[in-house]
């Protein structure tokens, strides 16, 4: 009578687990230790079309799930034969959560001719010796993030590339623009000497021509052509110039970056030192907040604060004293540099325009190239962080920057090894 | 003295940069002549003898002055085959280039460039680095003396 009841308290219980299992919404099957099926859930027959009927008590899952016979991973996990889940899943991984289990991933064609793609995850039931007597197999159709990590994984390639075309891109036309530059300056040179060598010969030839003839040979060699060959030289010049800044901005682009501890007091005190003759010119003074120490590479950082500092200092107000302020804040993940003055500002409609490459803001009273803040910016994105800022015209203006306080993994870039070679062979 | 008899061996593609630097050589006093070949390729064909010029016995250069962005083979190939062959290996070699890259540079270096003359645009200072290397070829003595 008490072996009765404890019988039926067990059915019970077994007929639970069936209960729980079958009403969980995830494809689930329970195979025995001799790999006969023993549960096959709702949803199972919902991914596989197959009814719970026909397969219980039949040792095969591998055929019902691809139609020949193999194995599938609540096989591997009865067997404990590990070895061979390689060949027969594209990923596979010890599961993180259930000890002895098994996760795996693969494709796999339902009975409509749907592809999916399905996560697999197989344990072992164990009995009280500790022995496998059973292996439950739950599988997730994840064909939706697949696709969308494989989406996403071509955007990056393909952004990848691109960059890499630009930065060659950059450097070919840097590299390649200055080879005809050589030959403009060298041979607007070259008549220029001629022509000096002709001078005491057109001297004595133009002296026996009559007075208009004179006059306009004269206006021709001692004007027209000399004129000609000034112009010719000074926009080679300015066109060197600007290559020159290309080529700079590209570099700066690939340069190897060395995180390392850097107190941002005394690398701003040293880059202050250096403008101190402007600073005194502009009557201005300088409050340094208390800055932190961080871990970034020192030149990178050297160059944006110094060419931020730079700018401050140039686009002061002339009306009144000068003030500079140099703040920071920082979080869990990142430090944000400030860099507040009073000086002219800048308008709301050329605040994107002053990181762009040649493209200079407000009243061109200061002489430059028009490449610092394309520079800065190009770095600070280089450190892994952003920049911006905002102004009042007349008031001043506040250029803001963060950088990350773990540096990126960026060591050498290897984008740029391969940039370097390019346009030499390329060549055919 | 210089070497007359030695030609000066000039590997550059482009007509203009030949014309400038034969003139301002020239200029310097130098009167060796100058063999000018506008690829990688032929220049290697040249110095060991190989392809058109295998008929040919061709003097060893006093001097190669080797453009690093070259068509067939580049600078950088044909300076290695120039430092790694016995025949050639102590021919002195300047590289002349647009670049001013320091790997590239260090590069160079590395396969065994003996001067490294980045072609400045500024005219002048282009001249003057041509008229130098003119000068001191019309010093030096040739390895064989």
């Amino acid at each position: 009578m008490c072996m009765e009841k404890e019988r039926k308290a067990l059915q019970e219980q077994m007929d639970c687990v069936e209960r729980l299992i079958q009403s969980c919404a995830v494809p689930t099957f329970v195979i025995d230790s001799r790999h006969r099926i023993i549960l096959w859930n709702k949803a199972c027959e919902a991914l596989t079309g197959v009814k719970s009927t026909e397969v219980i008590d039949l040792a095969d899952v591998g055929k019902i799930f691809y139609g020949f016979k193999r194995p599938v991973l609540a096989d591997f996990v009865i067997d404990g034969n590990l070895e061979e889940v390689q060949g027969n899943y594209e990923v596979h991984s010890h599961s993180l959560l259930i000890p002895d289990g098994l996760q795996a991933e693969r494709w796999y064609t339902d009975r409509d001719g749907k592809e999916r793609y399905i996560c697999f995850d197989a344990a072992p039931i164990r009995n009280s010796r500790g022995e496998t007597i059973a292996a439950v197999e739950t599988l997730q159709d994840i064909t939706d993030r697949k696709r969308a990590e494989e989406k996403l994984q071509k955007v990056a390639t393909d952004l990848k590339e691109k960059n890499e075309e630009i930065r060659s891109f950059a450097y070919i036309v840097s590299h390649d623009l200055r080879a005809p530059l050589v030959n403009l300056k060298g041979f607007s040179s070259e008549l220029n000497r001629a022509l000096r060598e002709l001078a005491p010969l057109f001297a004595s030839g133009v002296a026996q021509l009559a007075e208009g003839e004179r006059q306009k040979m004269e206006a021709l060699f001692q004007q027209d052509v000399p004129e000609a060959l000034e112009f010719i030289d000074s926009s080679v010049n300015r066109m060197d110039r600007l290559i020159n800044a290309i080529l700079k901005l590209s570099r700066f682009g690939r340069q190897e970056l060395k995180p390392k501890k850097v107190d941002t007091t005394q690398l701003i005190t040293s880059i202050l030192k250096t403008l101190r003759h402007q600073l005194e010119q502009r009557h201005a003074t300088v409050t340094i907040g208390p800055l932190p120490v961080v871990t970034a590479d020192n030149t990178a950082l050297e160059q944006i604060l110094g060419n931020l500092l730079d700018n401050a200092v140039k686009y002061l107000s002339s009306g009144r004293n000068g003030h500079i302020e140099i703040t920071a804040e920082q979080d869990a993940e990142i430090t944000i540099f400030h860099i507040r003055d009073n000086g002219r500002g800048i308008a709301a409609a050329d605040l994107e325009k002053v990181f762009q490459i040649f493209r200079r803001a407000g009243r061109q009273d200061i002489p430059g190239e028009g490449m610092g803040l394309a520079y800065v910016r190009t770095l600070v994105r280089r450190l892994g962080g952003g920049i911006w800022c905002v102004s009042e015209p007349g008031e001043g203006t506040t250029f803001s920057f963060t950088i990350p306080r773990v540096p990126e993994q960026t060591g050498k870039c290897k984008l740029a090894a391969g940039c370097e070679n390019k346009p030499f062979e390329q060549r055919e | 003295m210089i070497e007359q008899s030695q030609p000066i061996l000039l590997v550059e593609d482009d007509p203009g940069h030949v014309l400038l630097i034969e003139k301002n050589l020239r200029r310097a006093g130098v009167t060796n002549e100058i063999i000018k070949l506008d690829n990688g390729g032929s220049a290697v064909e040249y110095l060991f003898n190989e392809g058109e010029f295998a008929a040919a016995s061709n003097p060893i250069p006093l001097l190669i002055l080797l453009d690093l962005n070259l068509p067939v083979l580049s600078g950088f190939e044909v300076l290695q085959r120039i430092k790694a062959d016995e025949r050639t290996k102590r021919i002195p070699v300047v590289m002349l280039t647009t670049t001013d890259s320091p790997q590239e540079i260090t590069r160079c270096y590395d396969l065994g460039c003996n001067i490294y003359v980045v072609k400045p645009v500024d005219y002048v200072k282009f001249s003057e680095t041509i008229r130098n290397l003119g000068l001191f070829l019309s010093t030096i003595k040739t390895p064989d003396d």
